[in-house]
């Protein structure tokens, strides 16, 4: 059996503005969070996923549903009662406060014994490796610093779950890639469930376990990072996540199970039927990723798309073909410059074919 | 930054500015040195007898010391007022909270004049109350409290509410919060409020003569002795300490105010 530490069930938050009207901030959301995951709410800014993190953390109330956390309703229950503890976008590290009175606050709050303060703070400050500022005060600290306080301010209580609200944001690129991977392998280490807000799709693929897609106050898609980023259900998320090209076709026949053939274009092709609530004569969306697209003469693909290409960018390790196909639509192809694909054989104008596998198309809900 | 010169227009506008502003101090200051009763040109020669009639002068250091007490008093109670208001309107939901800033402001605008009648009719017509000293103190606690949620409420403002849900994360609960995070914070600014409302209460005369009863404050009993020239150099000996005590104050309020606001700046930038 799963044990879920973090449970949303039928949760919603709204808002009422100055003028009356009332924001959906979330809507009704299913939500199950599985002890000792890395779980990430990925998505634009005002889609929800600081509201949903807000709402674990106990800073603000749903408006209607059931938030657990292991096991127990956690309505009505305070910030302050919660086994939870909270990584701030801007760290929110206390001022007045030295490195070590910071990450001693939450001990000292608990009447924790001095020898055990001492102990448990040095442990957790040489867990993010942070060690002889002790005395330091937070404005004396760099952002990469600071991010380290903040972190072990949470850890050293042992929370069931730690909640990280886009904690590299204000980091600079290349601390921030370092700081993904230290903080994979730190959750790794403590083994405790991690519940991270980003609106960096990278960032996303990278750390987590699981992705929550959201956007506008729903959660569209819940999955692995393999599954977001090679089997997008919805438009949205096959864009938010990665470079995706979006083409019309028109169901000609199902085999349910198997495949669905569709025209596209001028040409019939096969795409793997994963997509429920489709029938033959709709009119649907097909993601195809630009690096999974291929191109060629007529007769050497299985699967292949007429087209005329439009565009040729060399990127250095790849090249980038803007292609159009006879409806109008224009596709993207990345073509590695490596081995035979050395020098680019084609120019602008040429008539080509569009290959894929079966496999590498995936055919969207509405 | 721009780098600016100094500029000769610039340098004598300065110099009249601080002539304008702070030749009267300087005049009071020196004559509380002259040899003389009357206070005219030319000097007679330096003297330290006022302030020696100064310690001597039971009444004067009556008031002296009753202004110390309110002025103290009603600081502690304005800034206790003036704190609490502060966290209410920039920590909480309130209704008519626009409302109420305006409406707690009102005292920093009206002649204290008017106050000060508005203030006898109540006291001694409506309520019939004897004047006191803790009537002073009441309506000093009334003019101060403008200054001190306005002082207050900058600080709250400027540090973000980020730090109060992180202590709230932590464990700690609501009054845990104030006591351990929003309060310590806010120090500099209490301080500053504090002193703020002691020199606005020290100072108070219109409104303070209207209700002042047997025992008198300082600036009041100062006017008094206007009455008696023979006197006078005593009460400009005892202008001139209150004048030195008063910028002490005010100095030491800007120097906690801009601290603290320099501290949260540097926490601000990451």
């Amino acid at each position: 059996m799963v044990n879920n530490i973090i449970e949303f069930e039928n949760v919603s938050k709204q808002y009422r503005e100055k003028a009356g009207e009332i924001v959906n901030a979330l809507n009704p959301s299913e939500l199950s969070i599985q002890a000792g995951e890395f779980f990430t709410l990925l998505g634009p800014s005002g889609c929800g996923k600081t509201t949903a993190l807000r709402l674990m953390a106990g800073f603000i109330q749903p408006t209607a549903g059931n938030i657990k956390i292991d096991g127990l309703a956690m309505n009505n229950v305070p910030p302050y009662r919660r086994p939870v503890n909270m990584v701030f976008q801007d760290y929110a590290l206390f001022p007045h406060l030295n490195v070590f009175e910071n990450v001693a606050f939450g001990l000292r709050i608990k009447r924790t014994q001095a020898a055990e303060i001492s102990r448990r703070v040095n442990e957790s400050l040489e867990i993010v490796q942070l060690v002889g500022l002790n005395n330091r005060r937070p404005s004396q600290l760099s952002g990469g610093q600071k991010q380290r306080v903040a972190l072990a301010r949470a850890l050293v209580n042992q929370p069931a779950v730690l909640l990280l609200d886009e904690p590299l944001g204000a980091l600079d690129l290349k601390l921030r890639r370092a700081m993904q991977l230290e903080l994979k392998a730190l959750q790794q280490q403590v083994g405790i469930t991690f519940v991270y807000v980003t609106h960096d799709q990278e960032e996303a693929l990278t750390m987590s376990d699981r992705i929550a897609v959201m956007s506008a106050g729903r959660i569209l898609q819940i999955d692995s990072p393999q599954n977001i980023y090679e089997r997008p259900t919805t438009r949205f998320v096959a864009d938010f996540v990665g470079e995706t090209n979006f083409l019309t076709g028109k169901i000609k026949n199902i085999v349910t199970g198997d495949y669905v053939k569709l025209a596209i274009g001028n040409d019939l092709v096969d795409v793997r039927h994963r997509t429920n609530g489709i029938h033959p004569g709709d009119t649907v969306t097909v993601a195809i990723r630009p690096e999974r697209l291929s191109l060629a003469a007529d007769g050497q693909q299985v699967e292949q798309i007429s087209a005329t290409i439009s565009e040729i960018t060399y990127l250095g390790t790849d090249t980038r073909y803007l292609v159009t196909i006879p409806t109008g639509e224009k596709a993207a192809v990345r073509v590695q410059n490596a081995g035979m694909n050395r020098t680019s054989s084609y120019r602008i104008g040429d008539q080509v074919k569009l290959g894929y596998v079966l496999d590498d198309a995936q055919i969207l809900v509405s | 930054m721009i780098e600016q010169k100094r500029s000769l227009p610039g340098t004598l506008y300065f110099i009249v500015m601080m002539v304008f502003l702070y030749l009267p101090v300087l005049v009071l200051i020196v004559f509380s040195f002259n040899n003389s009763v009357i206070l005219a040109f030319p000097f007679k020669g330096f003297t330290l007898e006022w302030y020696k009639q100064l310690l001597g002068a039971r009444e004067l250091l009556l008031a002296a010391r009753n202004s110390i007490i309110v002025g103290i008093s009603s600081s502690l109670v304005a800034t206790l007022i003036g704190a609490l208001a502060a966290v209410a309107v920039t920590r909480h939901h309130m209704p008519a909270r626009n409302f109420f800033l305006g409406a707690a402001s009102v005292p920093l605008v009206m002649p204290s004049i008017v106050l000060g009648v508005a203030m006898l009719v109540l006291f001694r017509r409506v309520f019939d109350l004897q004047l006191n000293l803790w009537l002073i103190t009441a309506a000093h606690v009334l003019i101060s409290i403008p200054s001190t949620i306005l002082i207050v409420m900058a600080r709250l403002a400027d540090f973000s509410h980020n730090l109060e849900e992180a202590a709230m994360d932590l464990g700690a609960n609501y009054w845990m919060t104030l006591l351990k995070v929003t309060l310590p914070i806010s120090l500099p600014a209490l301080i500053a409020a504090f002193l703020t409302a002691f020199t606005t209460s020290f100072d108070e005369y219109a409104m303070t003569t209207l209700i002042t009863g047997t025992d008198t404050t300082l600036p009041v009993y100062l006017y008094s002795l206007l009455r008696f020239p023979r006197r006078l150099p005593v009460a400009v000996a005892m202008g001139s300490i209150i004048m030195v005590i008063s910028a002490i104050l005010v100095i030491t309020a800007e120097k906690l105010r801009s601290i603290g606001t320099n501290r949260v700046q540097k926490e601000n930038k990451i």
